[in-house]
């Protein structure tokens, strides 16, 4: 039995698979949707409509939660617009290096170590992040944890070269700022091939300045467009399956309900560890992927796809135990965060 | 493979699909959500 063209197993393993990158999105304001092409590809969807598939889908996933920041009040739309045009022109330009490094024969190679730097790097952020927390008990030194701006940061940050933007928050940041991190994500993005909200809202923080709330809704603001646009330029092919994409989306935005309601009752710093160990399990994967492809070996193939996908699942299924556990122990009634979980 | 054939027309046809089923969702489980609360405090009342 078919439906929408997919076959029953398929359709269930689409919205059970969206719902649990819901739940991560949900909590963490990032990370799950580089999960779905890989994903496509190992079901044995061609490139194109993949790539097409997992960028309409973040499209989706960002139209919903920049609705949900819309509703809080926590997006910058002057230095969404800027972020935009800039990622645009970073996005297009690593998607120019990308042929060139094809023509020399040498784009899976780059652009699978970079995936694999970026996501270890990722992970161990996250795991500093963590043994941070652990050393400091209270909640105040916490909350100072979290709004620590590293060195170069802080250096990049002071930086006044004229013309300078407002920002809504009340701050000010040279254009030159903005430019040289949106377009150095913009890079990134076109070149590994991922909407990059996982290194885009960072940038945003740590290098313009903004207030963490503000920059993930900034973040997805401006992530919003580019998914429309990559949307676009692979619907202009008929490259995005709608059945696909529908199914992740129905999965997903539920999920991403309850991860958002899962940060009020999980003890952040235990999901901050499996986090960070998932980066790098899938920091991992793609190596070993890489490693399978250069020296032919399909058994790796598989072990690469299950440390990509089984650790994800691993975490979901870790923030759902949390939540089932603190339901039964307190009673206490779901509130979601302000904030959308991130 | 359910898509729509490509072409500007098509692309705008496929981006507007799913602006309108992420607000559709949003909206729902939105609703839902509420339902559920509001089952939820008369149980605790």
């Amino acid at each position: 039995m078919e439906i929408l063209g997919l076959t029953l197993p398929l359709l269930v393993l689409f919205v059970s698979f969206g719902f649990m990158v819901g739940v991560l999105f949900g909590f963490f304001g990032m990370g799950g949707s580089f999960l779905i092409t890989p994903t496509l590809l190992i079901l044995d969807y061609p490139a194109s409509v993949a790539i097409g598939s997992g960028l309409a889908f973040y499209f989706g996933t960002s139209v919903i939660a920049v609705i949900k920041h819309y509703d809080v009040g926590q997006v910058d739309y002057k230095l969404g617009a800027v972020l935009f045009v800039v990622l645009s022109i970073g996005i297009e330009l690593g998607s120019r290096l990308v042929f060139g490094l094809e023509a020399l024969g040498i784009a899976e190679l780059v652009t699978g170590i970079a995936y694999i730097v970026l996501l270890a790097g990722i992970g161990l952020l996250f795991l500093r992040r963590a043994y941070n927390l652990t050393d400091d008990d209270d909640d105040e030194a916490d909350e100072d944890a979290d709004d620590d701006i590293p060195p170069i940061g802080q250096k990049i940050q002071s930086y006044n070269v004229p013309p300078m933007i407002s920002l809504t928050s009340g701050g000010r940041a040279s254009l030159w700022t903005i430019s040289g991190a949106g377009g150095g994500v913009g890079l990134i993005s076109g070149l590994i091939g991922v909407g990059g909200g996982f290194i885009r809202m960072p940038a945003i923080h740590y290098l313009i300045g903004t207030p963490l709330t503000a920059a993930v809704g900034t973040s997805l603001f401006a992530g919003l467009f580019s998914g429309a646009f990559g949307t676009f330029t692979y619907g202009m092919s008929g490259s995005v399956d709608l059945a696909v994409v529908s199914m992740l989306l129905i999965g997903s935005a539920l999920g991403a309900k309850i991860g958002s309601a899962a940060t009020t009752m999980v003890e952040e710093n235990d999901v901050i560890v499996y986090f960070g160990m998932m980066m790098l399990f899938a920091s991992a994967g793609i190596a070993l992927s890489e490693l399978a492809d250069w020296i032919g070996m399909g058994g790796l193939e598989m072990l690469s796809v299950l440390l990509l996908v089984g650790s994800s699942f691993f975490v979901a299924l870790m923030i759902l135990y949390q939540v089932a556990q603190t339901v039964s122990t307190d009673g206490s009634p779901t509130q979601t965060a302000p904030e959308g979980g991130d | 493979m359910l898509g729509i054939e490509g072409g500007v027309t098509g692309a705008f046809a496929v981006v507007g699909f799913i602006l309108v089923q992420a607000v559709a969702l949003y909206v729902a489980y939105g609703l839902l959500e509420s339902v559920a609360k509001t089952i939820r405090s008369k149980q605790v009342d």
